[in-house]
């Protein structure tokens, strides 16, 4: 079972991704905080990891950097509710940038096809 | 006319192994050079000789060595007006905060192109040696509508497998990157390689689309061996050779990595003519630079009883005392005591050489002491000091002769010169016009 860790400071978009996510058949962990991510990324070695980022302290961008410094090929993908973060070059480091939406379908389509590109191909 | 808004990030982070002990507390592009100057000023010279004066140093070895240089060099920029010579040290935000490569050194700093939003990034390495229009650079890369181009320069095959050399289509279009070959015969064109000089002008989209692609791969995170292969595959690069943006008759560039090539690097400016003229009235023109500019006279010694001619290169503040000096670099502060015989040496800053003391081929660091009546030099001795491979002795600043073993230990084989690297190829000769428009 695949684990994405889910970073973000809303109570109702943790339980939101929850249902939806663990519905899709992951393992979902969860951080309030940015710090919380990088400390979760560093210690359950999640698949992916999906970050908000306007967040109280450091921003998700911020945690981003620090995340790839540890482990550079951990598929990131940033889910905020501003489109102009899309501009700024240090979000360029993500493998994803999908703006916040009550509808899922294209953050889940997101992740499954991040994850998949991952998987190691199988012989014969 | 549209401007077009450059911002250049001269790469300074290099640990400088090869130039130890040179290197043991100064970063590499802070070594002295040439009487008045260090490693780092050309570059920084050819900057705002181009008219750019926002300029990034990513450091990381012994950055106070830069910072010290930049304050009682470089300080005329006017921050009024919105000018500096930024120095730029790892963030050091995680275990493994040091630059992983000279691409990593950008990856890291990519906040920096989001705050000035460039047009085109000019990246350009700190202990190069040459003199370059960094407009005519861009103007070749807007002009061919490339996304990176690459400065290069010519040399024969038999010297080119230290560099990274490029296969070149009619057009410039750079098709093929082959790093440092064993064998680089395949990849001549009329007898001469074309090589990489680690100068590059990269679209600033185009540049961090390649950095963030590589960052997430395991590789050297290095621009020659990943970023412009990959550039190539994915992108328009083209070639643009030194002489084109040149100011020189015969364009020059050394790369001052090793005891040897800084050595040799340094000799080069005591030829007649010199192969790198410091003295050059059209570059850079700014009165300013012509004042760190040393004396150059050509003399006659008698070394070992026999008369040597050459040249000396001769900085403000420095006293001889009745001695011998001949094909010697002497920095500001240096003093040569009673009856010494100097052949072929470069004395740092503040060295002070005891009466009666020979040296033949030497590097003295700053402020070093070198006791009275002493022979120092591969011909004599190799006591326990540096010796490069092409017999140039190192007196390091943590020595002190005195100490070390000058007893002849039998003389030491001084290979010939190895011939360096000048390209002269396709020479463009540097119009009145041209030089005219240099401010």
């Amino acid at each position: 079972m695949k684990t994405v860790l889910v970073a973000d400071d809303e109570v109702s978009i943790r339980k939101l991704y929850h249902r939806e996510l663990s519905r899709e058949g992951y393992n979902v962990l969860f951080a309030s905080n940015a710090s919380e991510a990088i400390q979760l990324s560093r210690e359950s070695h999640p698949d992916l990891v999906i970050l908000d980022i306007r967040m109280p302290g450091m921003d998700g961008i911020e945690a981003m950097g620090r995340i790839l410094e540890e482990n550079n090929e951990l598929p990131i993908v940033i889910n905020t509710a501003y489109s102009s973060y899309k501009d700024s070059f240090l979000s360029w480091s993500a493998d994803a940038y999908v703006t916040k939406s009550s509808d899922l379908t294209e953050l889940k389509d997101t992740v499954r096809n991040l994850l998949q590109e991952k998987k190691p191909a199988l012989i014969g | 006319m549209r401007s077009i808004h450059v911002l250049p990030m001269i790469l300074a982070g290099g640990i400088g192994e090869r130039l130890y002990p040179l290197t043991s507390n100064r970063a590499k592009p802070a070594v002295p050079f040439g009487a008045n100057f260090r490693i780092i000023d050309f570059t920084l010279m050819n900057c705002v000789c181009s008219g750019f004066r926002n300029i990034h140093i990513l450091t990381q070895y012994h950055t106070q060595s830069l910072t010290k240089h930049r304050t009682e060099r470089w300080n005329f920029l006017s921050s009024e007006l919105g000018e500096y010579i930024e120095l730029v040290p790892p963030k050091m935000r995680a275990p493994t905060g040091v630059y992983q490569g000279t691409a990593d050194a950008i990856y890291r700093n990519l906040d920096l192109l989001d705050l000035s939003r460039p047009d085109v990034v000019l990246i350009l390495s700190g202990d190069h040696v040459y003199r370059a229009d960094y407009r005519r650079f861009i103007d070749a890369h807007l002009e061919r509508e490339a996304d990176v181009t690459v400065l290069t320069g010519y040399v024969d095959p038999s010297e080119s497998s230290a560099f990274g050399v490029v296969n070149v289509a009619e057009n410039g279009r750079v098709v093929r990157f082959i790093e440092k070959p064993a064998d680089p015969t395949p990849y001549a064109t009329n007898g001469r390689c074309q090589i990489n000089l680690g100068v590059y002008c990269f679209n600033t989209t185009f540049l961090v689309e390649r950095l963030v692609a590589d960052a997430k791969k395991k590789t050297a995170h290095d621009f020659g061996k990943n970023i412009l292969p990959s550039s190539v595959e994915r992108g328009a690069v083209q070639a643009c050779s030194l002489d084109v943006i040149s100011p020189d008759e015969k364009a020059y560039w050394r790369d001052v990595g090793s005891i040897d090539s800084y050595f040799e690097t340094s000799m080069d400016l005591l030829q007649t003519p010199p192969a790198f003229d410091l003295s050059d009235r059209r570059w850079p023109r700014n009165s300013r630079f012509r004042e760190w500019v040393p004396a150059r006279y050509s003399t006659s010694a008698r070394i070992d009883g026999d008369t040597v001619h050459g040249r000396n290169l001769v900085s403000s503040g420095v006293n001889i005392e009745g001695s011998q000096v001949v094909n010697c670099i002497l920095s500001p502060g240096v003093n040569v005591g009673k009856g010494c015989e100097l052949e072929g040496c470069i004395l740092f800053p503040d060295a002070e050489i005891g009466e009666g003391a020979k040296l033949h081929r030497v590097i003295v660091e700053e402020g070093v002491k070198v006791p009275p009546g002493v022979r120092i030099g591969a011909k004599w001795s190799s006591g326990d000091l540096t010796l490069s491979k092409g017999g140039v002795m190192v007196i390091g600043a943590n020595r002190n002769p005195a100490n070390a073993a000058f007893e002849p230990q039998g003389a030491v084989e001084i290979p010939p010169r190895a011939e360096m690297p000048l390209f002269v190829d396709r020479l463009q000769e540097p119009t009145l016009a041209y030089l005219g428009s240099v401010h």
